[in-house]
């Protein structure tokens, strides 16, 4: 028995592959499948779908004219979800911005320090990694909050005499978005910049070109694969975010993460929101495509 | 190391040293920025938890009554045994299943190969919302009916479905990190020992699973986090009654401030501390405070195992899952007891301050492990 086992070479592939292949085809691709197929039929009475299954496009139809449900009121807005998922790519995009802004810098700073300082400091940049997201995004809850610590300390000093809102507002949702996905930026920042050679900056400035010029015609595109993968890596995560909107805009900033969530909880609407996931998901693997794409094999070994 | 400092010969010399002195300014700005920006309110949080007035803003003096009562907090003990639970069968199901898949998507040749290698990479890119509408509809509105029409089994959802869905996710993240190791993977090696007579099951013993232990280890580790983290895919797939750690401090956050959850979010920070330097020691890089850091973490975990198990068996109150969760960290302990001998080896060869920073993380790892483990298990 042991002996035939060894021979066959298709045998031993089965029995490694099957329990991982089954368990993602049976928990992850059928019930992707099942989405897929809710998406296209009339919702019922109670929110799930109506039996026996009628077909229609009626929930893609929805994102582009909101209106066209039969349970829409009087004061009913046609753009509606289109600007929700405008404003979501806007979100992503701002956040994206900051990340990287902030990031490549530090990137930058952590590179040129010496080895002890630099493990020390990506140790810090990792740490929020391993941290509950929740208990961190909670925390920045609590500074920004109106009786929190920075408005107490603003009125402390007489900067304003009025405590100001920095919760429940967009502001409040992109500064928690840049402090949750800041650490998924500068790893792959740094992981580039780390492997770039400074000698080159150094021949740049020989052959007379101003700091400046050599870096943005040297180091920059040099190191473009990290801030590709910094790019990706922050504005898929943010654009589906949930937890930050929801924790930190109060139910007040919709994105497409607690618009989804939404249709699976007081609206009740599971074929819409089924198709909305599915938009979503497409977004994001347009994003990734594009991602793999146009970097290496090494850059993302790197990460 | 190459010369770092640059030359700008076009420029004269004194505007060349204003420049780069602003540049230097300018970057320790922002890094102190950024680093304050991620870090303060995190110690802000730490210092609150030890407040004895509710506020979050005005410290008026220390006390750790929100300790003792988060102690007494039967609803979020409940919950974090819960996620304990879970978090260690989903780590220990997704470990197996993700290194085998991952042996196999490496050493075998395969139609349809590439598909499934990208399809396993899927869970890890599609936002996290999407697969916990996926398995609320496939648990709901096709499994749950099918076991009913064709078995006649009522089912609900639970903790087991929860365990179900984090196997799912945390399988293609194990599979990442221990295939990543298994291709800068040396097979002559292998070859090696098949020359010097051993067979396949041996090699495999002997030499293949002990150089892929730290992709192992890692990938478990990030399993287990992943795991203990999870909210949104939880709450698509949690049951009526039972809830985990991120289900219930969600809800006291939606609620409100309270200094309850500074104490409870203090204890989990403080875990996290000592997941870090488990990590980073598994996949045998870093400098050699980063060892400290685990072993301190397991020096930390290993005191509490025998304190708690002494406790246990004095007190009478005597059950099996409690025993299991304290040999667990006395095998942490045991696990981080044998690479001791290395770590005073390698401290031999640093400087001064480099020990000094060492064996300060061996003791603010060790005080955050056993801090975080009492403050979860009383």
């Amino acid at each position: 028995m042991l002996k035939f086992f060894r021979r066959k070479r298709s045998l031993q592939l089965f029995s490694l592959i099957s329990p991982g292949g089954l368990w993602i085809l049976l928990f992850f691709n059928l019930p992707l499948l099942i989405v897929l197929f809710i998406s296209f039929v009339e919702r019922g009475r109670a929110g799930s779908i109506k039996l026996p299954p009628v077909y229609t496009l009626e929930n893609y139809r929805q994102l582009f004219n909101a209106c066209s449900s039969q349970f829409s009121g009087p004061n009913c807005d046609p753009f509606l979800y289109i600007s929700i998922f405008g404003h979501s790519a806007r979100i992503a995009l701002v956040v994206t911005f900051w990340c990287i802004a902030l990031g490549y810098p530090l990137s930058y700073f952590i590179s040129r320090q010496k080895q002890v300082w630099r493990d020390a400091l990506m140790i810090l940049v990792i740490i929020p990694f391993w941290t509950n997201f929740l208990v961190r995004t909670y925390a920045l809850k609590e500074v920004l909050a109106t009786e929190g610590l920075l408005n107490s300390f603003l009125m402390g000093v007489h900067l304003i005499n009025q405590p100001l809102d920095l919760l429940f507002n967009e502001f409040a949702v992109n500064v928690g978005l840049i402090y949750g996905y800041l650490p998924f930026a500068i790893l792959p920042m740094y992981a580039s910049i780390e492997k770039f050679d400074y000698s080159l900056m150094e021949a740049a400035s020989d052959l007379g070109a101003p700091p400046w010029r050599a870096f943005l015609r040297v180091m920059l595109p040099m190191t473009l694969p990290g801030v590709i993968a910094a790019l990706v890596l922050v504005f898929v995560p943010v654009v589906g975010a949930f937890i930050t909107p929801d924790i930190m805009g109060g139910g007040k900033i919709e994105m497409i993460g607690t618009l989804i969530n939404r249709q699976f909880g007081v609206s009740r609407n599971w074929p819409f929101g089924s198709a909305m996931s599915l938009i979503l998901m497409l977004m994001v693997l347009i994003g990734v495509t594009f991602y793999f794409r146009s970097s290496s094999e090494e850059t993302r070994r790197a990460m | 190391m190459t010369a770092r400092s640059v030359a700008f010969p076009v420029y004269p010399r004194q505007q060349v040293r204003l420049r780069t002195r602003i540049g230097n300014w300018l970057l320790g700005t922002n890094a102190a920025l950024v680093f304050g920006f991620l870090y303060a309110p995190v110690l802000i949080l730490i210092i609150f938890s030890f407040n004895n007035t509710r506020s979050v803003a005005v410290f008026t003096g220390f006390s750790t009554e929100w300790y003792s009562s988060l102690a007494q907090n039967k609803e979020l003990l409940d919950a974090a045994r819960n996620s304990l639970l879970v978090g260690l069968i989903a780590t220990i199901a997704s470990t197996l299943i993700g290194t085998l898949t991952a042996l196999a998507m490496e050493r075998y040749r395969f139609r349809l190969r590439t598909t499934f290698d990208a399809n396993l990479y899927l869970p890890i890119v599609i936002p996290e919302i999407v697969m916990g509408i996926a398995l609320l509809l496939f648990f709901n509105q096709a499994l749950f009916p099918f076991l009913q029409n064709i078995f006649g089994i009522r089912a609900t959802t639970g903790l087991h479905t929860i365990t179900i869905s984090h196997i799912a996710f945390d399988i293609p993240f194990v599979y990442v990190i221990v295939r990543a190791r298994l291709a800068d993977f040396d097979r002559t090696l292998e070859e090696a020992a098949a020359d010097l007579g051993a067979d396949e099951w041996e090699t495999f013993k002997r030499i293949t699973l002990p150089l892929l232990m730290p992709g192992i280890i890692g990938g478990a580790l990030m399993a287990f986090t992943l795991s203990l983290d999870d909210y949104l895919i939880t709450a698509f797939t949690k049951g009526i009654r039972e809830q985990t750690m991120p289900l219930y401090i969600y809800s006291l956050v939606r609620r409100g401030v309270t200094p309850e959850i500074n104490a409870l979010s203090t204890a989990l920070l403080l875990g996290s501390i000592g997941l870090v330097g488990l990590s980073l020691t598994a996949q045998n890089g870093g400098p050699v405070y980063t060892k400290g850091m685990s072993i301190g973490a397991g020096f930390g975990l290993g005191l509490f195992g025998l304190f708690s198990t002494f406790a246990l068996f004095s007190s009478g109150e005597f059950t099996a899952a409690a025993l299991i969760i304290r040999l667990l960290f006395l095998l942490v302990f045991l696990w981080v007891w044998r690479s001791y001998p290395g770590f005073r080896e390698e401290l031999g060869d640093t400087n001064r301050s480099g020990k000094i920073l060492a064996w300060i993380s061996v003791f603010i790892a060790a005080a955050a492990a056993f801090l975080s483990a009492v403050l979860l298990s009383s």
